[in-house]
């Protein structure tokens, strides 16, 4: 099933096969999206969200001059935007990193969902709140981390969230992101990532080359990264 | 876009072998200013143990473009010859 990636082996959350069956009936179609293509614009007004289930996606924020800051990065199983089924308007612009596949869930299905099935309106919030989390941890990598540390807190979160979603064995995986995109998520200029891209090479902990994520020594990457990923309230961290 | 490199020296040296595509030699110079900030921040201790930090951004051509140079006086010592 398509929404069988969503919340699957959280921690402090489950849902139900009737629950998941419902959601699934509220699915209106599947969409396939090119790379590089920005598929919700800030400011728009929403009558659907998108669960994510092939492919990776981003949400970010260009400045004036142009210069873009990605606030998110989506896998397979996310909900992407479901806070839109509140809020109404996003307040950032939402795209494609890779070609990826969406399945479209209008509003007015979700709200008729809600009405039959109340526990999940807490569970689709509990999506949200995992996804506020993230921002979080993004917050505490950009202000607190140097370089290095940004890039290699990022690889070790894509990894615990690929592995979630049965998209990395763990030790390597796809990650369609170039040198821009991770200057972009981790704010710092391309030169610099180059530079980290190399450091972590050289020091044994991954390698980041051609689309592809190799981690060569997670326990130490992870403490280079100081990354815990209990912010992701998965149950097999 | 052009291709540009970006070397580095304070307690370690570094050559860039990659290079990265930039839209013309100005943001390769702003580049390297922010770059050179960014090092700062990310380094301080290396910096710290060099008493410097000097980066340059050179074309594909090898051309230097702009030497960033930064040095650390440090109260009552003075610069030894090998930082001077």
């Amino acid at each position: 099933m398509y929404t069988d990636r969503f919340l699957k082996d959280k921690r402090g959350v489950r849902l139900e096969p009737a629950e998941r069956a419902a959601l699934e009936a509220a699915i209106s179609d599947i969409k396939t999206f090119p790379p590089r293509k920005t598929v919700v614009f800030a400011g728009e007004t929403m009558n659907f969200s998108m669960l994510l289930i092939d492919g990776l996606m981003s949400r970010y924020i260009d400045d004036r001059r142009g210069f873009r800051q990605l606030v998110a990065v989506h896998v397979p199983g996310d909900f992407m935007d479901l806070h839109g089924f509140p809020l109404k308007q996003l307040d950032h612009d939402v795209a494609t990193l890779t070609a990826s596949t969406v399945a479209m869930v209008p509003h007015r299905a979700l709200e008729q969902l809600i009405e039959a099935e109340p526990p999940l309106a807490r569970k689709l919030w509990f999506a949200t709140l995992i996804d506020a989390a993230i921002h979080r941890a993004w917050l505490f990598r950009l202000g607190r981390l140097d370089a290095t540390g940004r890039v290699a807190h990022f690889i070790c979160e894509m990894n615990a969230r690929l592995v979630a979603a049965d998209c990395s064995d763990g030790q390597s995986f796809a990650l369609g992101l170039t040198q821009v995109d991770l200057a972009e998520i981790c704010g710092l200029t391309t030169v610099h990532v180059n530079r980290v891209v190399r450091i972590l090479r050289e020091e044994g902990l991954c390698r980041i080359q051609a689309g592809r994520v190799e981690i060569l020594d997670l326990k130490r990457l992870t403490a280079r990264a100081q990354f815990d990923p209990y912010y992701l309230y998965n149950a097999h961290p | 876009m052009p291709r540009y490199f970006f070397n580095f020296e304070n307690s370690e040296s570094y050559r860039d072998q990659d290079g990265v595509e930039l839209a013309g030699d100005h943001d390769a110079c702003i580049e390297a200013v922010k770059f050179a900030g960014e090092y700062l921040h990310s380094s301080a201790q290396s910096v710290w143990d060099g008493r410097k930090l000097c980066v340059e951004a050179r074309d594909a051509r090898g051309r230097a473009l702009v030497v960033i140079s930064i040095s650390l006086d440090v109260a009552g010592t003075p610069l030894s010859p090998r930082n001077g």
